[in-house]
């Protein structure tokens, strides 16, 4: 399951259960992201041991953006059936400080920020 | 003693069984309350769920909003500094250029990624300089303090109009000017704009000297020579002080065809005559011996782009001004017209005028140019075109209203 445009990618590896975000998110509003949602909540209710979200070429996501990946990891709450592992890159600053938030959804979320 | 006969008490067996039936409905009574009670707590039980559920989605949301906005202030906080970033650079390029680049040249270099990268490059630019004859002898009839006011006033208006020509002043020295057209930025009329420029630049100095003749001065000229070529243009200097220059032998030729001019004249090489020779009118050509050159190289000496003919878009106006006779032949002649035109059209001017009132004549050639105008302005459909025409030539009414077929909404004025 992946969505390819020229300025984003999303790809959802089953065998791997990581999901990858590329590029820069800018859609508008939840309507938008509705088919982004979609490829995050399949890998979500696929249950696998260990869920990855893999972020570190995710350059920019706007507020949509981050809503929607803050609905999915409450989908993982929700199912209570993987481990959350969050992949980012200091090399985009928002990075840090937004990815972090994650864990007041989802304390047992595990970062790894490089 | 006589008993009087009450209605006959119940038997005991009648009590006993009203008794059990009494009992019966009190069990009964009491299951349901039960049943009430166990409802009722069901029922409490379910709502303190719910509310759970409910403080749960809400500590969620709240979370959410949370989240949210720390990401927009940190995508703010990335924002303001390229915003910084951007601003360092232009505040960099315009340290690096001085006054004397304009602002369009500027916003480009921002626009293209590789705008700062501004280390030594080869390329072709057409070279323009200028040098003013008979100032010094001007100067001295005049207040120390009047040849600055002067100087100052020629430089500033031929900064501007070069600037308007969209050239690179690398250096000012004294009343001379190196310029360069096509660096930083590189375009395909560069050596156009330089004849173009050189011509503008002539016509002020008319100006100048009228205001020098009623002040009882001496005239003063202006020579000026072009050259094409390649060249090394870049960061040139020490650690200390660095500056956007050029070397190349370029340059030098352009300094000895230029000090070949004898009054006010432009002198173009071959090599820029190449580039520009269908717009050109030549006065004459020469063959001369320039110093580290050996062939003799013939000069040919500007009298004026078209001097037939003259197309002048002004933007501020939206308006196109086409004078004289278009006798140019066949298409290719005409694409520098046309891409003037195009330029004017791709402008989307919510009105663009095209005033051909001094329009004398136009070849085949020439309508067909305008035609492509104007559906390139159908294309955009953007504009509403005005075509001012006069009936004092006869072609006009006629030829410019078959353009209305091209262009309904074209509108026509003939005075």
């Amino acid at each position: 399951m992946e969505i390819t445009h020229e300025d984003y990618a999303v790809q959802y590896d089953a065998e791997t259960a990581t999901i990858v975000c590329q590029g820069s998110f800018r859609l508008r509003g939840n309507e938008d992201y509705a088919p982004i949602l979609q490829v995050l909540t399949q890998a979500a209710d696929a249950k696998p041991k260990t869920l990855t979200l893999d972020v570190r070429a995710l350059r920019f996501l706007n507020s949509s953006g981050i809503n929607t990946l803050s609905k999915f990891i409450l989908q993982v709450r929700q199912l209570s059936a993987s481990q959350m592992v969050i992949k980012g890159s200091r090399a985009f600053p928002w990075q840090s400080k937004s990815l972090k938030n994650f864990q007041r959804l989802l304390p047992a979320l595990q970062l790894e920020i490089e | 003693m006589s008993v009087i006969p009450r209605s006959k008490d119940p038997s005991r067996d009648e009590i006993l069984v009203e008794l059990e039936a009494q009992r019966q409905r009190i069990a009964a009574l009491e299951k349901d309350k039960r049943d009430l009670e166990r409802m009722l707590e069901i029922a409490v039980a379910q709502a303190q769920d719910y509310s759970e559920a409910l403080a749960q989605e809400r500590d969620d949301l709240v979370t959410m909003l949370q989240v949210t906005t720390d990401h927009a202030d940190a995508i703010e906080a990335d924002l303001q500094k390229k915003a910084d970033e951007l601003r360092e650079r232009y505040q960099f390029i315009r340290h690096t250029f001085g006054r004397y680049i304009s602002e369009d040249v500027v916003a480009q270099l921002l626009d293209s990624p590789e705008g700062m990268d501004l280390g030594g490059e080869k390329r072709q630019v057409t070279i323009l300089m200028s040098d003013l004859r008979g100032f010094t002898a001007a100067a001295e009839h005049l207040e120390p303090q009047d040849v600055m006011t002067f100087l100052n006033r020629y430089l500033d208006a031929m900064v501007n109009i070069i600037l308007s020509y969209r050239g690179t002043i690398i250096e000012i020295l004294g009343d001379g000017l190196l310029v360069i057209f096509g660096a930083p930025i590189q375009q395909d009329d560069d050596a156009q704009r330089a004849v173009a420029c050189a011509l503008a630049m002539q016509s002020r100095m008319e100006e100048v000297n009228a205001l020098l003749l009623r002040e009882g001065l001496p005239e003063i000229e202006m020579g000026i020579g072009i050259h094409t070529g390649d060249v090394v243009v870049g960061n040139i200097g020490s650690q200390q002080r660095t500056k956007y220059g050029v070397v190349g032998n370029t340059v030098n030729l352009t300094g000895r065809i230029e000090s070949q001019t004898t009054s006010s004249q432009v002198l173009i090489s071959p090599s820029t005559y190449r580039e520009t020779a269908a717009l050109l009118k030549i006065k004459r050509q020469m063959t001369v011996e320039l110093k580290g050159v050996p062939e003799p190289v013939t000069l040919y000496e500007v009298d004026g782009i078209g001097e037939d003919y003259a197309i002048r878009y002004d933007a501020d106006t939206a308006t196109v001004i086409c004078k004289g006779s278009f006798r140019l032949r066949g298409g290719e002649e005409y694409v520098p017209i046309l891409q003037l035109l195009m330029q004017a059209a791709a402008a989307r001017h919510e009105t663009l005028t095209l005033d051909l009132r001094t329009l004398e004549f136009l070849n085949s050639s020439g309508i067909n140019t305008l035609s492509k105008f104007i559906l390139e302005v159908r294309k955009h459909n953007a504009s509403q075109v005005v075509i001012k025409g006069s009936s004092q030539f006869a072609w006009q009414s006629k030829s410019l209203t078959n353009l209305q077929r091209l262009l309904p909404g074209l509108r026509m004025e003939i005075e």
